[in-house]
């Protein structure tokens, strides 16, 4: 009968991943569109050599970076997922979060220094905790880049 | 004044604001429904584990023939009542003389120990080796009940099904281990290797049914008694029957008892009785007595 | 799409900038991959398997970044980086990303 247990539960922690895993992943992709209508005129770039519209502005180094915790249910499909090969959607997901909320925490920063665009944007991910035996664990992505603010 | 963000392709004056391009969703990440990902890939990863299962057992069914008995390691245990109780042992070697020359295969060497243990239980191991748990004779009345648990795991033994369910096993987990490694989804492999091998077990314990009983009709003319042991086990709660390593109790004594082992109109079917040192022995058990009046009973 | 991993693409004029655009895809190797690299951690020498897999998925990102850049009107992706890490054991995430641009000739 142990098996009977066993495999409960774990259809039950499955279930618990799934839905609240689901929820805060939708919940957290509508404040993700919210953010980057909001920032939208706070251009990002990546070059290193601001153009000359950036002439007379001075820089300052802003960042942001953001923890996201994997659910049970993300981590048993990659876990199937990679007995076969190939994409792993259910993390891809995850690091596209987490991405573009770094980026918009980095907007906050800049905005609150008045700054009007931010250039050089690097991106750093890396594993946070995490059992390595059961792959549960965190992701953490960092971002960060020099805000242009206007001199006057 | 705000600038679309449109592409432009000439020049752009300067001070103008620039603007975030709005990019479109679903590059960087799937727009496949997650469960239905999910429900393939586990339909995909049982289907695998199952037919591994399955083309395991084959293998292990046709390969065991190969493997001669006396190759098998000799897997015996601790505390067997034999060595302190040898009338007792020499009553279960005498049936098992009785019965190894209705056997299929009569000239395997089988050992017989008894083991103290209340549980009741009988079981074979590699080796030819069968042990009786003395444990087992409070659910027995006659020698023909206790002679059917005998020739069950006789059977066992000549069907090679110690072997064949080691290897199995040993096997499974090998290739789970390599190809799974230590992940979770490797502790729910096992588990479902687990469930479709105790399905194989079942048919074993079904075949070793049937031999056994021909056996005992070889041996005692007729198949009464045989079934006394799993009546008194009804009682016992065992659960569903998928989710154990035999057939269901009910079906096992049906099969038993049905009109080609027992002519229960004959009258003249008698059963054995169990010799005078396994009657000794039975109520010594039965009855738990304190070391220091094991006299009377003598 | 022309990809650059400096500033400017030689021999030809940017026209405008139109923002920061990335690709990133999560990758696991199979089962069979794996086993043939657990045989080598035993002898030694390049995990072919492996080295393929990360190429795909690097190719793969830097395609999924050009296909952003396309949608929203660019010709060019100048500035690219790249970044690696390991998610889980057995699969590792490949981010490109760069600044997508309209070129023009000279």
């Amino acid at each position: 009968m142990s098996a009977l247990i066993q495999l409960g539960i774990f259809i039950c922690l499955l279930l618990l991943g799934y839905i609240f895993g689901r929820r805060a992943e939708k919940k957290h992709y509508q404040r993700i569109f919210e953010g980057e209508e909001k920032h939208r005129n706070i251009f990002l770039s990546n070059e290193r050599f601001p153009s000359s519209d950036y002439v007379f502005h001075h820089g300052q180094l802003v960042c942001g970076s953001v923890v996201i915790a994997v659910d049970y249910f993300k981590v048993i499909v990659a876990g199937l997922k990679s007995i076969f090969g190939g994409r792993l959607t259910s993390y891809e997901s995850l690091l596209d979060r987490a991405r573009r909320e770094s980026l918009l925490r980095m907007q906050d920063q800049a905005s609150e220094l008045g700054a009007d665009a931010i250039i050089n944007i690097k991106f750093e991910t890396s594993r946070i905790s995490g059992n390595e035996k059961k792959g549960i664990g965190s992701i953490e992505v960092l971002a960060y880049g020099t805000a242009m603010m206007n001199r006057e | 004044m705000v600038t679309p963000n449109k592409p432009k392709l000439t020049a752009e004056p300067s001070n103008k604001i620039r603007r975030n391009p709005r990019i479109p969703e679903g590059i960087n990440t799937s727009r496949e429904h997650p469960l239905k990902e999910f429900l393939v890939l586990v339909v995909g990863v049982l289907g695998a584990l199952i037919l591994l299962v399955v083309l395991l057992s084959v293998f292990a069914k046709y390969a065991s023939p190969y493997f001669p008995l006396e190759w098998e390691p000799n897997i015996s245990f601790e505390e067997p009542l034999s060595d302190t109780n040898l009338p007792a042992q020499e009553s279960l070697q005498d049936i098992l003389n009785k019965l190894t020359p209705n056997s299929i295969a009569p000239d395997i060497q089988y050992k017989i120990h008894l083991i103290n243990s209340e549980v009741a239980n009988a079981f074979a191991t590699l080796g030819g080796n069968i042990f009786i748990n003395s444990g087992l004779l409070s659910h027995i009345e006659s020698e023909n009940g206790l002679a059917m648990v005998i020739a069950h795991e006789m059977a066992h033994v000549q069907l090679r099904h110690p072997i064949q369910a080691l290897s199995r096993t040993a096997l499974y987990q090998l290739v789970t281990t390599l190809v799974l490694g230590d992940s979770s989804i490797a502790t729910f492999a096992g588990q479902a290797g687990n469930l479709t091998l105790l399905s194989f077990n079942r048919d074993m314990e079904r075949d070793a049914d049937q031999a056994a009983i021909n056996i005992l009709i070889a041996t005692y003319g007729h198949g009464k008694g045989a079934d006394e042991f799993f009546k008194s086990m009804l009682e016992e709660d065992r659960g569903l029957e998928f989710f154990n390593t035999h057939p269901d109790v009910d079906k096992r004594i049906e099969f038993l008892s049905s009109d080609s082992h027992n002519d229960s109109s004959n009258s003249t079917q008698k059963t054995t009785q169990l010799s005078a040192a396994l009657l000794k022995l039975k109520l010594e058990l039965s009855v738990p007595i304190p070391a220091e009046t094991t006299s009377i009973i003598n | 799409m022309l990809i650059s991993n400096i500033e400017i693409i030689p021999g030809k004029r940017i026209s405008s900038h139109l923002g920061l655009v990335q690709g990133s895809t999560v990758r696991a190797k199979h089962a069979g991959r794996d086993i043939m690299a657990g045989f080598k951690n035993l002898v030694g020498g390049e995990l072919k398997g492996y080295t393929e897999l990360l190429q795909e998925s690097r190719q793969e990102a830097i395609d999924r970044m050009s296909e952003q850049a396309k949608s929203i009107g660019a010709n060019a992706v100048i500035n690219v980086r790249f970044s690696t890490s390991s998610i889980t054991a057995g699969a590792s995430e490949i981010l490109a990303y760069g600044t997508a641009v309209v070129i023009e000739e000279k």
